[in-house]
């Protein structure tokens, strides 16, 4: 297997009226081709900001980002277009990520016409047709709106617009968390299938534990811009080392009436992100932190094979 | 039971035919046409509209033949303005004038939304140094009232149908970029866009095919109001003599040399009919814009 | 108040919206009770009518669309659907409350918490200023808002803190029913359970009901006594929550937990409920699941079943339970 992206202390901030708000700090992860890595979080911790910077969606302010080998950190202009072929995004709102003046057939097609893929009509068509059903949506629908679909077939939309140049990184950017129960299912059995048939690697953002558990084979856990916890998708949920992570577990309220489980509740909220002093940012919720916790920012540490912690006091006796 | 099931199935019959109408201009359309006033507003103005296409089949007269043998003479069947000083029919002249008050009108309302559209969308997205530069030399503008600007440039200018449409473009612009830009600040932070520029669209394609589509609603709005802005600030400019000049039948134009006889109550019907004619134009755009507003935007409403 | 009573009762309520295009039949033929102290969970996905049925027991329908067609709605024995207007207000905030799911849209920006809660107090009991304003403090040290934060606009206050002042709010005049629609959707898990264990001690402490609606079953397991499963404005399934978890009957409920991810069994692949979301304009003839269901058969597609108690105080509305398969 070969990491297809990598980011090495990658960071961005932005100006705010207060100062700067860190937002992706110093993070640096590995994703192999045909994986799919989890990246979770609460709002705030700059799961999304991740993503989006390693797109180029927004332009990071520190830190580097290879992807198959190549640092793309600063691309501009004819070759930032031609990474937009390889690296695509799939948006959590389904409603806003869906220009409501065009139809579906323009929506999907847009890349195409973007990079002139095709001069001729038919070829067009045909490739919308393909991509319609790819991600299992009625022909008859070509000429539809975006408004006259439930928010599951708005996501398949979306999902064939990032399908369309055949990219092979994508983004998946809360993809199902605005979507009811049973379109969530359907929606994540499509990215799996698709991601087998065409062998696409997925970066999952998410805030939902279960899904991430179902779809990746790696996660990370982000607090306030960092990373806190990295490991094998079933070793989380079983060996979770950093409080964080064992705090959000013992949060997700279980569908069952005999789950017993002791409930750790971590008292008050995210800290500000903007200028954080140094130290571990979970400290102030923790109910673990030392002198050295408030003093230090703790480094990743490997602790089990392919399982990183940054936290001080993790492996040790506490 | 038998009716009730009946009934609903009936019902449910209803909700498919009419499902089928969704889009949204469909939607702008239908929430138009149940505005009475705005409909009303729309039929005067398609009137207004064949006036000024086919003035010959609605004029009995050249809007310049003159007759000295029948001046002043009272509206009546062969003239149902009345004639004027010069023995001119005042309808014809008034038909004719439709089409010089409307072309000003529209011509000016492009240009700027041409002008505008371009200033308000390069300063909502590019932001930063080039919105502030942009949208202060709007405050500039703005502060002098729009006619009076509209004077000065016709002044500086000289007169003539031309210089009459870029002063009253120059009045327009500043507003007009404002509505634009703000149209499209409140699109601009969509995910579409963030969608489009991820597959790699070009500014222009994210302006011209993303977001103005989108913050079309106001903007039309907008552009509808301001030719009627731009048919008043018209007539007024060529009333003082600084528009288009005589023999064209402006209204405004007609309105100026009429006005020696406005003390002459027998003679009413050389001021009366350009300024009704006026009054009633600007009356019918405001109505359909209005109802344009609401169309659109159906909260405002209530 | 005695635990065994009915504090609420909506029978056989119908609720429409008519808009220019078309009749959305939002709630058809509900019944359901809530008794003293008891918390029902009303469980389904988005559109079901979940939170018509909410406004609909509020009386906040939408005024131009949103109709009561059919039913009562009983609020400690008095029908509350042919109340004023002005007897509803009176009843609304003293008899009844209701949580958001933005807490935003229940706080007045410019007002300072503790002032709004006062004002609240001010509006249903006659105390003095004094009083409203040292019951506002109290209410508000409860919910874990602390004093010196009491006098702070609601912009100050981050998702979760706003969630918890719209919570004092709901629970200052002692309201005999809550109506908590979707409370912590819009918040962040570890938020979620500090909220969830916030409402669920202060409800046990002053005996107060509850009406739950969430989407979420893990939330439902956590917090009811009972569930309604709604699907198309219908229950479809009604028991404790033992038959719920249990002894899903249902087609649809047993669905709902089979397309949810486990978090610590492996599946291959979810089970998602195939086909479209009903359209509540357009409601098959039928039962309305029979598009979607993997056991339906020919007969679901003309018969709309009718409720069938499938063991004491279960309900389940469906072919296969009129015809006692299940």
């Amino acid at each position: 297997m070969s990491v297809i992206l990598e980011t090495k202390k990658l960071q961005k901030y932005f100006k705010t009226p207060k100062g700067f708000l860190h937002a992706v700090e110093d993070v640096s992860l590995q994703i192999e081709q045909g994986e799919t890595l989890g990246i979770v979080g609460e709002s705030g911790c700059g799961k999304s900001t991740l993503g989006r910077t390693i797109l180029h969606l927004l332009e990071p302010t520190g830190g580097q980002v290879f992807f198959e080998g190549k640092d793309i950190t600063n691309v501009r202009g004819r070759e930032l277009k031609e990474l937009r072929r390889k690296m695509q995004i799939i948006f959590q709102d389904p409603f806003s990520s869906l220009n409501p003046r065009m139809t579906v057939g323009e929506i999907i097609g847009e890349p195409l016409r973007i990079f002139r893929v095709t001069r001729s009509r038919e070829e067009y068509s045909r490739r919308i047709s393909e991509l319609m059903d790819l991600v299992g949506l009625a022909q008859r629908n070509i000429n539809s709106y975006p408004h006259e679909f439930d928010g599951g077939r708005r996501q398949r939309i979306g999902i064939a617009r990032a399908l369309c140049l055949g990219p092979n990184f994508i983004v998946c950017d809360e993809p199902v968390s605005a979507l009811d129960v049973s379109i969530q299912a359907q929606i994540l059995n499509l990215l799996q299938e698709l991601q087998a048939e065409l062998g696409l690697t997925l970066m999952f953002i998410t805030h939902d534990l279960s899904v991430v558990r179902h779809i990746s084979q790696h996660i990370c856990v982000m607090y306030l811009g960092q990373l806190v916890e990295k490991a094998p998708a079933k070793e989380l949920f079983t060996n979770s080392l950093h409080p964080y992570t064992k705090a959000l577990l013992s949060a997700i309220p279980i569908p069952s009436i005999h789950a017993k489980r002791e409930r750790i509740i971590i008292k008050g909220e995210l800290s500000s992100p903007i200028n954080p002093g140094p130290g571990c940012r979970f400290a102030s919720r923790c109910p673990h932190a030392t002198d050295l916790c408030r003093e230090t920012t703790p480094e990743l540490r490997e602790l089990g094979p392919n399982h990183f912690v940054a936290c001080h006091l993790a492996g040790s006796a506490g | 039971m038998h009716t009730e099931a009946m009934e609903r199935l009936n019902k449910k019959k209803k909700n498919k035919s009419q499902d089928k109408a969704v889009g949204v201009w469909a939607e702008v359309a239908y929430r138009l046409s149940r505005n009475r006033a705005a409909v009303f507003g729309l039929v005067i103005i398609l009137i207004l509209v064949l006036f000024a296409l086919f003035p010959q089949a609605f004029a009995g007269y050249g809007y310049d033949d003159q007759d000295y043998s029948r001046i002043f003479i009272a509206p009546c069947a062969e003239h149902p303005m009345g004639t004027d000083d010069l023995g001119r029919d005042i309808f014809s002249r008034v038909v004719y004038g439709t089409r010089i008050s409307l072309s000003v009108g529209l011509i000016s309302m492009l240009c700027s939304l041409l002008l505008g559209g371009l200033l308000g969308s390069l300063s909502a997205v590019n932001g930063g140094v080039s919105d502030n530069v942009i949208m202060r030399i709007c405050d500039v503008f703005m502060s002098i009232p729009g006619t009076l600007l509209a004077i000065s440039i016709c002044a500086a200018l000289g007169t003539g149908m031309t210089n009459l449409i870029i002063a009253i473009t120059i009045a327009l612009v500043p507003s007009f970029s404002r509505t634009v830009r703000a149209a499209i600040l409140t699109v601009k932070d969509q995910e579409y866009i963030e969608a489009a520029r991820a597959i790699g669209a070009s500014k222009a394609r994210l302006i011209l095919r993303h977001m103005f589509p989108n913050a079309l609603g106001p903007i039309i709005v907008r552009a509808t109001l301001d030719v009627a802005g731009g048919i008043t600030t018209a007539a007024a400019l060529s009333f003082i003599g600084l528009g288009v000049a005589p023999p064209t039948p402006e209204w405004g134009c007609m309105l100026t040399q009429a006005k020696q006889y406005i003390t002459s109550l027998d003679k009413w019907y050389i001021v009366v009919f350009p300024g009704v004619m006026i009054m009633i134009t600007v009356f019918a755009l405001n109505l359909f814009g209005d109802g344009l507003r609401d169309a659109f935007d159906p909260r405002s409403k209530n | 108040m005695d635990n065994n009573e009915v504090l609420l009762k909506v029978s056989n309520l119908v609720v429409h919206y008519e808009t220019h295009k078309a009749v959305v039949e939002a709630v058809n033929n509900v019944s359901f009770e809530i008794r003293g102290g008891e918390t029902l969970g009303l469980v389904g996905e988005t559109g079901a009518g979940k939170t018509t049925i909410a406004l609909a027991i509020m009386s906040l329908l939408p005024k131009n669309t949103g109709r009561i067609v059919q039913g009562s709605i009983e609020l400690g024995g008095r029908d509350i659907t042919s109340l004023s207007a002005r007897e509803m207000r009176a009843v609304r905030g003293r008899d009844v409350s209701m949580i958001f799911q933005d807490p935003m849209s229940a706080l007045n920006p410019v007002m300072r918490v503790d002032a709004q809660i006062a004002e609240l107090i001010r509006l249903h009991r006659h105390v003095s200023r004094l009083d409203a304003a040292r019951q506002a403090q109290e209410i508000l040290k409860k919910v874990g808002i602390q004093p010196e934060r009491a006098g702070e606009y609601p912009h100050q206050f981050s998702g979760g803190m706003k969630q918890r002042v719209v919570i004092a709010m709901a629970l200052a005049c002692s309201p005999k029913l809550l109506i908590a629609d979707e409370p912590t959707t819009a918040l962040d898990v570890t938020i979620q359970a500090q909220v969830l264990d916030l409402i669920r001690e202060l409800k046990d402490a002053s005996g107060t009901s509850m009406l739950l609606i969430t989407h979420d079953l893990g939330v439902v397991a956590e917090t009811c006594d009972r569930v309604a499963v709604i699907y198309a404005g219908e229950i479809v399934e009604y028991g404790t929550l033992e038959d719920i978890f249990d002894h899903a009957s249902h087609p649809y409920t047993k669905c709902l937990f089979a397309t949810i991810p486990s978090l610590d069994k492996d599946v291959e692949r979810l089970q998602p409920i195939t086909g479209p979301a009903v359209n509540s304009a357009d409601l098959p003839e039928g039962c309305s699941f029979c598009g979607r269901c993997p056991q339906a058969r020919e007969i679901c597609m003309t018969h709309d079943p009718s409720q069938v108690e499938v063991a004491p105080g279960h309900l389940v509305k469906c072919v296969l339970a009129e015809e006692g398969l299940l």
